[in-house]
């Protein structure tokens, strides 16, 4: 993780600045496993079919002002790249995973996508952060869920679990480098980039996150795309190699 | 800002992280500035450092996380005062009158939300809007919608009235698809429960 900044839109309109502090502390204080599958994790068979939904990855180009504006080429480049490598990965390890083009995508599954980077965030901040929730026992994965109504994707895929991606990152335009380094002379530092994201497996009988990793890395790139694919694969409860964790940069 | 500095500023940081700062709500009667609420189990209150807006004596409630659900609780605002504070120039508030409609507070709401959002980040609006009796006070009750840019849209219920020209202001939002059904009810009982 680069920066505390984060780029999503939906961390402004919680109009906190609590997320920001837990992914500052999680990076300062906690870099750890993310595997919530450890504790209550039930395979559903031994290879099950997966449905990688529409990569929700987004690139914003940093004004002079540092107002992130869309890149949709960028975006598009990434979504496209992600989900051609994870395919291809898959497949070389036997997993059946079914790909959801962004073109087939439902207001359904719209909805579940922003839910998700919801979700994603209070278990960065929650669970994998150290701003615990009294009431609740943030350690056990069924405390994180996107609902039971995640049965209707299962219906329209014919899945047992549904792969979230959830990836954010802002790029400073020329303007923005520019007043970077004018501000430097005034010893004022401003950010000029940063990048967060994550990923979940959704058992989508119950909702209930299997498994969630935080990952970061260039996905326009076939280099970087494949990095973390390939260690989201890895990471997986019944393909496992390894446990969860930060992905590669 | 000098290295150290920057040192000291990620220490504090780090330490508002990793001590969290999320307090249980006892449940029962609870006293915020004059207003009292019938809390049930299963709220956090969220720590100062997570608000950015709020007033002093306002509190965030939470049963999953302020990215899922939140019941804002905002209890004496003074005539001609705005419901959150601006730590900016540029952001300016609208300023609730004692003598606004039922129609109006909601719209005072509803802008308030979206300044605080982020202009152009997200789209609030109401409706619904019906009386309700807050003990010997009357005011109102109505459902919010926040559609918002790039995140979950929400649903919410919120409750105002005015008492000795004060506002006294509760809404609650949660996440759809899930997050507003499952907290629905607990929230709406804390809000109508509200009273001097």
């Amino acid at each position: 993780m680069r920066q505390s900044a984060t780029p999503g839109l939906a961390n402004r309109f919680l109009a906190g600045s609590a997320a920001a502090v837990a992914l500052f502390s999680l990076a300062a204080c906690a870099a750890k496993g993310h595997d919530l599958s450890q504790i209550n994790f039930r395979p559903l068979s031994a290879n099950p079919r997966i449905v990688l939904m529409p990569p929700d990855i987004r690139y914003y180009l940093l004004t002079a002002g540092g107002h992130p504006e869309l890149h949709a080429e960028w975006t598009g480049e990434a979504q496209s790249v992600f989900s051609n490598t994870a395919l291809d990965i898959a497949r070389a390890k036997g997993v059946d995973l079914v790909v959801l083009g962004r073109n087939d995508i439902s207001p359904l599954t719209l909805q579940y996508e922003g839910l998700h980077a919801a979700v994603g965030e209070a278990v960065i901040e929650h669970a994998l952060g150290s701003a615990a929730l009294p009431s609740r026992d943030t350690n056990l994965a069924s405390s994180w869920t996107l609902g039971p109504g995640v049965r209707e994707l299962s219906k329209q895929s014919g899945a047992d679990y549904g792969l979230f991606v959830h990836y954010r990152e802002n790029q400073a335009s020329g303007g923005r480098i520019a007043f970077a380094i004018l501000a430097a002379a005034a010893k004022t530092p401003i950010p000029t980039g940063s990048s967060h994201g994550f990923v979940s497996l959704i058992d989508l009988e119950t909702g209930n996150i299997a498994w969630f990793g935080v990952i970061s890395g260039d996905m326009r790139e076939v280099e970087g795309a494949n990095a973390v694919a390939g260690w989201i694969f890895d990471g997986l409860p019944f393909l496992k190699s390894t446990a969860g964790g930060h992905a590669p940069e | 800002m000098k290295a150290s500095s920057w040192t000291g500023l990620i220490l504090t940081l780090c330490l508002a992280g990793c001590t969290g700062g999320y307090l249980l709500v006892s449940p029962g009667t609870r006293l915020i500035d004059d207003l009292k609420v019938q809390a049930d189990p299963g709220w956090n209150r969220v720590p100062a450092t997570g608000i950015r807006w709020a007033r002093s004596n306002a509190q965030v409630w939470t049963k999953d996380g302020m990215s899922l659900d939140r019941l804002v609780i905002i209890p004496h605002v003074p005539n001609g005062e705005a419901v959150y504070l601006a730590h900016k120039v540029s952001t300016v508030f609208p300023a609730f009158d004692a003598g606004m409609s039922g129609d109006d507070l909601q719209k005072l709401l509803e802008s308030t939300i979206e300044i605080a959002s982020g202009e152009g980040l997200t789209d609030i609006s109401s409706n619904n809007l019906r009386p309700q009796m807050f003990g010997d006070s009357p005011g109102y009750v109505f459902d919010l919608v926040a559609v918002v840019h790039d995140g979950p849209n929400y649903r919410g219920v919120a409750g105002v009235f005015v008492a000795d020209d004060h506002l006294y202001l509760l809404y609650f939002l949660g996440a759809i698809p899930y997050y507003f059904e499952q907290h629905r009810g607990s929230a709406e009982a804390v809000i109508r429960s509200a009273t001097l």
